[in-house]
């Protein structure tokens, strides 16, 4: 038997399955072959023996489904079963993880906190949330967005609906607060692993009013300094409104959908990344504006960074009166760009390029190219087919 | 070796080897054999039983223009793992009393 023909045997054992599972089976012994080489074909295939048995024993895992542990595995636990009282106790609500030392890292809470509708997710505002200077954010279909608390709490609100299988964890461990989703589709299991701070229903409380079947992360945040917040979704937008400092960067990234970040500061770069969607960034601070889109209008507004870049393909680009001190470029196929630079001419080095319309600086035409070679400040303007308005104010 | 590793073995194998850091599927393959015999079986139904269970999630991390898929530990797994722990004390002991003195039951 060589490796195509194992293939062929084993994808013909798996035609039960549904076609992510089959995808599923075929790529773990796919990539096993990889990782033992070529050297090792045979000897793989004489080791991992009849592919109709590894394809029957997949296929009575992904059949399985539920939770539990089928029969056989059981097999050698001692009939005083004491893995699973422990795990039931250690299910209960709040139960805390003292190991640790001082503050508690992970929470823990009982299936009740599932919402009626059947979606699981939690809405918790704990005041006794462990402290975290940073954050990292990973989900698939659902919006981000960060607000500032209201009350100097922490407040976390997670709803995400879930997929048979699906998995996640939201959880402070070392610092760092952690809201991510595993598995295929939009699943968010609150399992075990998970700390779900306080549960609010319909108690007037701080989420209360957030829709209860839509997924979504909210972090509502004091303004303390934080290290470094990462968000990363997918076909949903990413807002983030809140006046906090973060010493080292801010990544900001979804696709399909916009991403809009306003008064937040940071030592390092901020930068947001989408593929459809537009870019907005209002009032901002940092080293190192980056934002970076295909089809989507970018916006820059009364920032103050080092170097900004504006990138994108079909959509305009403006940028409104924001400070920068070295470098700031505009990049965009099909679209205008319009930029209102604060001071004047001499305090620019600006380079200005369209290909298919004209330049305006300060209402004047100016052609299809424009420069300058006067301020310390680099400008680089670069469209096909658009105008570009260029005005000192 | 005419002892068979079982299922819940293989489980508690799986779980302790990946306490100590994530692992992709060939290289955790390698490292079990290394140890213990488990010719019979491919561990992948393991792995699947795993994370149906929340005990374990994977990840995928480009390699060489492809994707591997790692396995890592989730806290429930852990959990899991310190019950088969104490399991295993439990079992050692008892089969110990049993291989080694079987008179102590006279």
């Amino acid at each position: 038997m060589n490796k195509e023909e194992f293939f062929k045997r084993l994808e013909a054992g798996l035609t039960g399955l549904s076609d992510a599972d089959r995808a599923e089976v075929l790529q773990y012994y796919m990539e096993y072959f990889e990782d033992a080489g070529p050297e090792k074909e045979a000897a793989v295939i004489e080791e991992l023996g009849e592919p109709e048995l590894l394809a029957k024993q997949a296929a009575e895992m992904s059949a399985g489904a539920g939770s539990g542990t089928t029969g056989a595995a059981r097999e050698i636990v001692p009939a005083n079963g004491v893995g699973e009282t422990a795990n039931e106790e250690t299910a209960g609500a709040f139960q805390e993880d003292k190991s640790a030392g001082k503050l508690p890292s992970v929470f823990r809470t009982s299936p009740d906190g599932y919402s009626e509708d059947g979606a699981k997710g939690f809405d918790y505002n704990n005041p006794d949330m462990p402290p975290f200077k940073e954050i990292e954010v990973k989900v698939r279909n659902c919006p981000i967005t960060v607000e500032e608390s209201p009350d100097g709490r922490y407040g976390i609100c997670v709803h995400l609906n879930l997929n048979p299988g699906g998995r996640a964890e939201a959880v402070v461990k070392n610092g760092v607060l952690t809201v991510k989703q595993y598995g295929s589709g939009s699943s968010f299991s609150f399992s075990r692993s998970v700390l779900p701070f306080m549960v609010h229903h319909g108690d007037g409380g701080l989420f209360n009013s957030a829709p209860q079947k839509q997924q979504y992360v909210i972090l509502r945040l004091p303004k303390t300094e934080y290290d470094r917040i990462h968000l990363d979704t997918s076909n949903a937008a990413i807002t983030v409104r809140c006046r906090i400092q973060v010493r080292d960067e801010v990544i900001l990234d979804t696709s399909n959908s916009s991403i809009r970040a306003e008064k937040i500061a940071a030592g390092g770069s901020i930068s947001a990344d989408s593929s459809n969607g537009a870019i907005h960034f209002l009032r901002v601070r940092a080293k190192e504006l980056l934002a970076d889109t295909s089809n989507g209008a970018v916006t820059m507004e009364d920032a103050v960074c080092v170097k900004g870049v504006a990138d994108t393909s079909n959509g305009q680009i403006s940028l409104r009166n924001c400070r920068v001190e070295k470098y700031l470029k505009a990049d965009t196929s099909n679209g205008r760009i319009e930029a209102e630079l604060p001071g004047t001419e001499a305090d620019y080095h600006v380079y200005a390029d369209t290909s298919n319309a004209s330049i305006h600086v300060n209402g004047n035409k100016k052609g299809r190219s424009y420069s300058t070679d006067s301020g310390k400040c680099e400008v680089i303007l670069d469209t096909s087919n658009g105008g570009i308005s260029i005005r000192y104010i | 070796m005419p002892f068979q590793t079982g299922a819940a073995m293989l489980d508690a194998c799986v779980l302790a080897v990946l306490d100590e850091r994530d692992m992709y599927g060939y290289e955790l393959t390698v490292y079990i054999k290394s140890v213990i015999d488990i010719s019979e079986n491919s561990l992948y139904p393991v792995l699947r039983r795993l994370q149906r269970d929340d005990c374990l999630t994977a990840y995928d991390q480009p390699y060489n223009g492809r994707n591997r898929r790692y396995y890592s530990i989730t806290a429930a797994g852990r959990e899991k793992l310190a019950g088969y722990r104490n399991d295993w004390e439990v079992y050692k002991k008892n089969m110990d009393k049993l291989m080694k003195g079987g008179r102590s039951f006279e």
